[in-house]
């Protein structure tokens, strides 16, 4: 795959999310799918990339798919189309019949399958799950006897409460009471599979969403004046950026690198490196949201400027999946099976055959 | 603008090169041949060590066989050095001549000094030093006021240097010098670069101890000394573009990240021998190693950018200033979560001994090579911002 094919998909997200953009308005304080950007998307290809044809996939390849994510999330685009993506992916190896429409994961759940009169059931609450309103299924891993297991189920079977997480967006509480699951899938890898990609993927939404935050920084600091010169001449500016810049860069190097791995196939070894991705993408929304409102001064902290868009998508996506000390804590806890930090680090033959 | 950087895959003879290196390493550590240490590519001053490495191929890689290199490339090089990095070993003998002064000579160098000094370096015969920083000119280089005065058959530096690492055990430093007198309208023209071989008359080596005591750094004075037409490298009045553009070299590499490595991977075994580790440490481990692999990513598809033919100045200034950075939170956490472990240069307990040193040359990882505020203003630059 080469740079100019991916500089397209990056072109043709961005051109979609120009015609869309008449939709995307804020409406009552809470964000409703831009559902004309879905539709574009789908129509181009762009709504489930790597997943296979029969489920509603373009077979395409994680590079193509993580140039989407880091758009989107550049452009603060209201489609669940992570969500979504990783759903169809996740049930496509293991169903012939993966819904058309959208779909969402739960990585916060406590559900509990446990068997009713024969019948396998699945009971619990799936904290704060992005967009379920508009999802028909809910997939997220539950806990049975024989260890966690991959589940789907009909969000038409549960109970909903609206929550919204600071940037607007839908994170609804759904639980469900002794619900038959659509499909149960009993394979450890799918666990591993679930949680190494919504970490990766997330870490790709937060490197958009910082990357809008910069240009938008930059921008501001190059046109704004202030004691007779452009905030772009102090030094205390630049170095801002640069440390801006500096935490992005790392940001990139960390999802290349995962993807790269991730390729290969899911294990404890590709777990370890989207963890570390997530910590490196969460340390760099806490600099860049903080920075890029310090640069901007107050305007920047007004409703009428296009920086919140990115700061509390920043903010609010932290918060999803998995906390930062709780990747760090689960990385360090991988490391002695992994060799050590060094070997850790440098033997990717490992990482990829583990 | 964003930094496209291609990931480097690593390919099977990089790998075996990786394993030849680590049982090298195992079975030198193992039979005393050398001591593990953090920043040992600085402090870690072993002739007998680099001549082992140099009989393996494993200096001068970069360097073509005709001039005595094993000509592996960059990359090759790449896994030796962060291998011994890592495993905080004493390579600060033929470390500037291998990173530095290879690729300088090949780029720049006549052909008299190619055959002259390549073949040395390679087998770690010859070791250099740089002449670069000033009394009046530390970050503002161009401030330098060592002067060379053209004379018959050659010419005559006054000055004085500072900062030259390992110019007392160096057999030879390369000095950047006024050749013609500064304009304030071209700060960067007129300086040039010669070759000094050492000891020389005219050429004085006085030491400068560091904060701990240790004798790294000298100040070099030139009197009159006296050096051929044919030690000039590359062009007169080029003196600055060559310097400049080996920066690239010298802030991207992984020593610009590895300095405290071996004591990271102490404080992991710690924790690994320990029941019950404290959360809050793994949690702060944990976090240094998912910032040691971005760093590591940025700096590798750094020396294959270069290994291309590119110059990503300001790549290297973001690998270095968060390299850098990240060598002293390593530093800062071990002092911050290690309850009852004290930095002690002269105890028996490996990680008090790694921490002693790294504790002590902490300061320095942020001033050599560039401060990080001076590549701040690379990276602003980049951005267009100045």
């Amino acid at each position: 795959m080469s740079d100019q094919e991916l500089i397209l998909i990056a072109e043709t997200v961005d051109a979609i999310v120009t015609r869309a953009a008449a939709t995307n308005r804020r409406e009552g304080g809470k964000r409703q799918v831009d559902d004309t950007a879905l539709k574009l998307l789908t129509e181009a290809g762009l709504r489930r990339v790597t997943v296979p044809g029969s489920a509603g996939g373009s077979d395409g390849e994680l590079p193509q798919l993580a140039v989407v994510l880091k758009r989107l999330g550049y452009h603060a685009v209201n489609v669940a189309l992570l969500e979504d993506h990783l759903a169809a992916e996740l049930l496509a190896p293991h169903t012939d019949a993966v819904p058309k429409d959208m779909m969402t994961v739960s990585s916060r759940s406590d559900l509990i399958v446990s068997h009713v009169d024969g019948h396998i059931v699945v009971s619990g609450t799936c904290r704060h799950v992005p967009w379920s309103r508009t999802a028909s299924l809910v997939v997220a891993l539950a806990q049975s006897q024989a260890g966690q297991v991959l589940v789907a189920l009909r969000s038409a079977d549960a109970s909903v409460t609206s929550h919204h997480n600071i940037a607007g967006e839908p994170r609804d509480h759904v639980t469900f009471d002794a619900v038959a699951p659509v499909v149960k899938v009993d394979d450890s890898a799918s666990s591993l599979e679930l949680r190494s990609r919504v970490l990766l993927y997330r870490s790709l939404s937060l490197l958009g969403a910082g990357e809008r935050a910069l240009d938008l920084t930059i921008t501001h600091v190059m046109d704004r004046t202030q004691f007779g010169a452009t905030l772009s001449r102090r030094q205390v500016v630049q170095h801002y950026i640069a440390e801006m810049f500096g935490a992005l860069t790392a940001t990139r190097a960390a999802c290349d690198a995962a993807i790269s791995t991730l390729t290969g196939g899911a294990g404890p070894a590709t777990l370890a490196t989207s963890l570390a991705t997530r910590i490196e993408a969460d340390r760099m929304a806490s600099v860049v949201a903080r920075l890029s409102h310090q640069l901007h001064g107050a305007i920047g902290f007004t409703h009428e400027h296009p920086l919140h868009l990115s700061t509390t998508r920043l903010t609010a996506w932290r918060q999803d999946d998995l906390s930062e000390t709780a990747c760090a804590l689960e990385l360090s806890r991988l490391v002695p099976g992994l060799g050590g930090p060094w070997d850790t680090l440098t033997d990717r033959r490992r990482w990829l055959q583990t | 603008m964003t930094l496209t950087l291609l990931a480097v895959d690593v390919d099977a003879t990089m790998e075996t090169l990786r394993s030849e290196v680590r049982e090298f390493i195992a079975e030198a550590v193992s039979t005393g041949k050398f001591v593990p240490d953090c920043d040992n590519w600085l402090a870690g001053w072993a002739p007998s060590f680099s001549a082992e490495l140099a009989a393996r191929g494993w200096i001068g890689m970069a360097i073509p066989q005709e001039y005595g290199g094993s000509g592996r490339g960059s990359l090759e090089r790449y896994i030796v050095i962060e291998e011994l990095l890592a495993a905080g070993a004493p390579i600060a003998a033929h470390w500037i001549a291998d990173r530095q002064i290879a690729p300088a000579l090949l780029r720049y160098g006549t052909e008299r000094q190619k055959q002259e000094y390549l073949p040395k370096i390679a087998s770690a015969q010859s070791f250099f030093a740089l002449g670069m920083s000033e009394p009046g000119a530390g970050s503002d280089l161009a401030a330098i006021r060592t002067k060379a005065t053209k004379v018959e058959g050659g010419w005559r530096l006054n000055g004085a240097k500072l900062w030259t690492s390992g110019g007392h055990h160096a057999h030879a430093m390369v000095v950047l010098a006024r050749t013609s007198p500064i304009d304030v309208h071209s700060r960067h023209s007129g300086m040039s670069q010669f070759i000094v071989d050492l000891p020389a008359p005219g050429v004085t080596i006085n030491p400068i101890l560091l904060m701990s005591g240790e004798h790294h750094f000298n100040e070099v004075v030139f009197e009159d000394a006296f050096v051929s037409e044919d030690t000039v490298l590359g062009t007169i009045g080029d003196g600055w573009k060559q310097v400049t553009a080996e920066l690239a070299y010298e802030r991207s590499g992984p020593e610009r990240l590895l300095s405290t490595f071996p004591l990271l991977t102490s404080m992991f075994r710690r924790l690994e021998a320990t029941a019950d580790a404290p959360e809050v440490e793994l949690v702060a481990l944990g976090t240094l190693l998912s910032r040691a692999r971005s760093l590591r990513e940025i700096s590798m598809s750094i020396a294959n950018a270069l290994q291309r033919g590119e110059a990503p100045e300001v790549a290297a200034a973001v690998a270095k200033d968060l390299g850098t950075r990240f060598e002293q939170d390593v530093v800062d956490t071990a002092l911050r979560i290690l309850d009852g472990v004290c930095a002690d240069a002269s105890s028996s307990n490996k990680l008090e001994r790694l921490l002693a040193r790294a504790a002590l040359h902490s300061p320095g990882f942020t001033l050599r090579g560039g401060t990080n505020e001076i590549l701040r203003g690379v990276i602003a630059r980049g951005l267009g911002l100045r």
